[in-house]
This record gives structure tokens, C-alpha cells and sequence, in this order.
């Protein structure tokens, strides 16, 4: 059953109610779910919950799942809204508390934070700074197209917005990004980072 | 291409999903503006940089949501969210639903004489 679709699991739970089957989509997109919550959210623990109720609401509803969409773009849209939800949670409880503390990916306390595997760690704390700062819904994009390395028709159908949008939203993240990267006077780590060949057109 | 145009491409120009005519239209007016240039550098850094930062260790919840599952079911959110809460949604939900069952039963109870009551009155009354 381990090579098994999506489908045909989600299938095998509906009938049968095998806990097998479910287990298995569990352990198949628990990461994907949990760094989803983890890039919205802002907080391990809250990323916790979410990626427990999602797997919760999965449960409960899986019978009513049509396949209109694909499994993993029904689940990504249940993650993605019900952290929104937890990011304004966290938020009114940050403005509410004495100490407003800003969020894990901002203050990099949190150990596994995985930031530090390519670009060094001080850029990477600066990146996660300038991610925070960003508005739920822009973090929103830049998590499932760069984190999750969703394509623009995907992020669509998860958002169950037009392309244009998602395109729009990218583009303002990264203008966002892009001036608070400034202001903390953000300079990009030495190495090769070019990605286009502008003698080729091949971009 | 002038820079805006430019500029509005430059996302997608650098991350490669643009059709090759269009991204050679891009390339070209890089390759004379020193601005764009600029621009398009910060661009690619940035996207590259987001690219580099890796997932965090998932925590391993399956128990804790087997628990869950076991104990509250579909309750669950009943206890998370408050039975107000639910039962408001299911009050909610039933009065659309018996909205829309009997909306044909009340159009059938309005006044005969209504522009609206498609009844075949003309014909019977014709009939006598």
C-alpha cells in the first residue's frame, strides 16, 4: 500500500475506515503540512495545533471529498486557512500580552530552524526577520512557492484565486521583502546566485 | 520593453517561467539598463536565497491525533470551538436548508390574484 495514490488512499479510508490508509497520508504530508503551518503561523506550537486539526478535519471529512481538485491541493487549502486563522490567533494574543513577543521565525529561537543550511546563519535569521514582517497572506504565497515549491497553477487552485493574483501577490511579497531586506541593510551572501542567463533565452 | 514592463516581468523572468520570446524581450532591455540590472540581481539573489531556506523537522503527532480521533471523532471540534459556536452553525445551517424547501409551498400561498402565481386559473374559469 506504500506506493499507493493519494487517491486510492483516501478511497481505501472512506469504505473500509482503515486506519492503515489514513496513517499513511499522515506520514506522506505531515512535513508539508506542519512547515506550512510553521512559514504562516510563525510559532512551533501553534504550527503544532494546526497540523493537528488539519489532519483532525481530514478525517471528519474525508467522506464528502469529491476529487474535484487533487487530494494535496484540498489539504494544502486546509492547512493554509486554518493557519491564517492561527495567525491572527497568535497575533491578538502578541498584541495582547505585556511582553508582545514577535514570532519564532523572527527571534530564530527556535532550534530547528533550518535556515542556516545554505546561506549562513546570520543571513538566514535576516531572511526569517524580513519573512515575519510580512503580512500573513504575502508569507502565505512565498511559503507555498518557495518552501513547498508549489507552481503558480497550484498555489491558484489551493487559494481558489486566478493566477494573475498569485502572480500579483508574489510580486508584492518580494517588493515587501525587498524593502525590509533594505532597511536592516541586508546584503546577500557571496556566492553564485545569478540565475539567469542573459545571453541565453532560456530563463 | 520599457522598465515597468520590465519590472512586472522580472519574477517570472528570473524563477523561468516565461515563454522564451518574452524572456529574450527581458534579457535584452537587462542588458542596457544598468537599473533593471540592479533590480534584477536583488531579484535572483532574493529568490535564490528563498529557495535555500529548509524545512523544520516535522514533529511526529500520529498518536496524539489518534487520541483525539478515538476520544471526540467528529466532537472534537465541538470541544475546541464551543458548543455555541457549533450549534450556531447548525441552526444556521438548517434554516437555509428548510428556506429552500418550503419557498415552493409559500409561492403556492400567495394570493391567487399575484402577477407571479403562474396558476391556470385563465383556462378553468373559460372552461365553466
Amino acid at each position: 500500500m506504500s506506493d499507493s495514490t493519494d487517491e486510492a488512499l483516501v478511497r481505501e479510508f472512506v469504505r473500509t475506515g482503515s486506519r492503515a490508509a489514513f496513517s499513511q497520508l499522515y506520514y506522506r504530508y505531515k512535513d508539508k503540512v506542519f512547515n506550512t503551518a510553521y512559514r504562516i503561523v510563525g510559532e512551533y506550537e501553534g504550527a503544532r495545533d494546526v497540523a493537528h486539526d488539519v489532519f483532525l478535519k481530514v478525517y471528519v471529512e474525508a467522506p464528502g471529498f469529491m476529487f474535484k481538485a487533487s487530494f494535496s491541493s484540498w489539504l494544502y487549502r486546509i492547512a493554509v486557512n486554518r493557519s491564517l486563522d492561527e495567525a491572527r490567533r497568535a497575533k491578538r494574543r502578541r498584541t495582547s500580552s505585556v511582553d508582545a513577543l514577535p514570532g519564532e521565525l523572527a527571534s530564530g529561537r527556535d532550534s530547528d530552524l533550518p535556515e542556516s543550511s545554505v546561506i549562513g546563519k546570520e543571513a538566514g535569521a535576516e531572511f526569517a526577520e524580513a519573512l515575519s514582517a510580512l503580512s500573513p497572506k504575502l508569507r502565505t504565497v512565498i511559503t507555498l512557492r518557495y518552501f513547498e515549491g508549489l507552481t503558480y497553477e497550484q498555489i491558484a487552485e489551493v487559494l481558489g484565486r486566478p493566477i494573475g493574483t498569485v502572480k500579483s501577490r508574489l510580486r508584492r511579497a518580494h517588493h515587501k521583502l525587498g524593502d525590509k531586506l533594505n532597511a536592516m541593510g541586508f546584503t546577500p551572501p557571496e556566492g553564485d546566485y545569478g540565475l539567469f542567463n542573459l545571453s541565453g533565452n532560456d530563463a | 520593453m520599457d522598465c515597468s514592463t520590465c519590472r512586472e516581468m522580472m519574477l517570472e523572468f528570473v524563477e523561468g517561467t516565461l515563454p522564451a520570446k518574452v524572456a529574450a524581450g527581458v534579457a535584452e532591455h537587462v542588458k542596457s539598463c544598468p537599473s533593471c540590472m540592479k533590480e534584477l540581481e536583488k531579484q535572483s539573489s532574493r529568490t535564490r536565497v528563498l529557495q535555500s531556506l529548509g524545512r523544520v523537522q516535522a514533529p511526529d503527532q500520529w498518536e496524539e491525533i489518534s487520541r483525539s480521533i478515538r476520544r471526540t471523532g467528529p466532537w472534537y471540534f465541538v470541544t475546541k470551538y464551543g458548543i455555541v459556536a457549533v450549534i450556531a452553525g447548525i441552526v444556521a445551517a438548517v434554516a437555509i436548508v428548510a428556506a429552500i424547501a418550503f419557498l415552493p409551498a409559500l409561492r403556492h400561498a400567495s394570493p391567487s390574484g399575484s402577477s407571479s402565481n403562474p396558476s391556470p386559473a385563465p383556462a378553468e374559469s373559460a372552461g365553466r
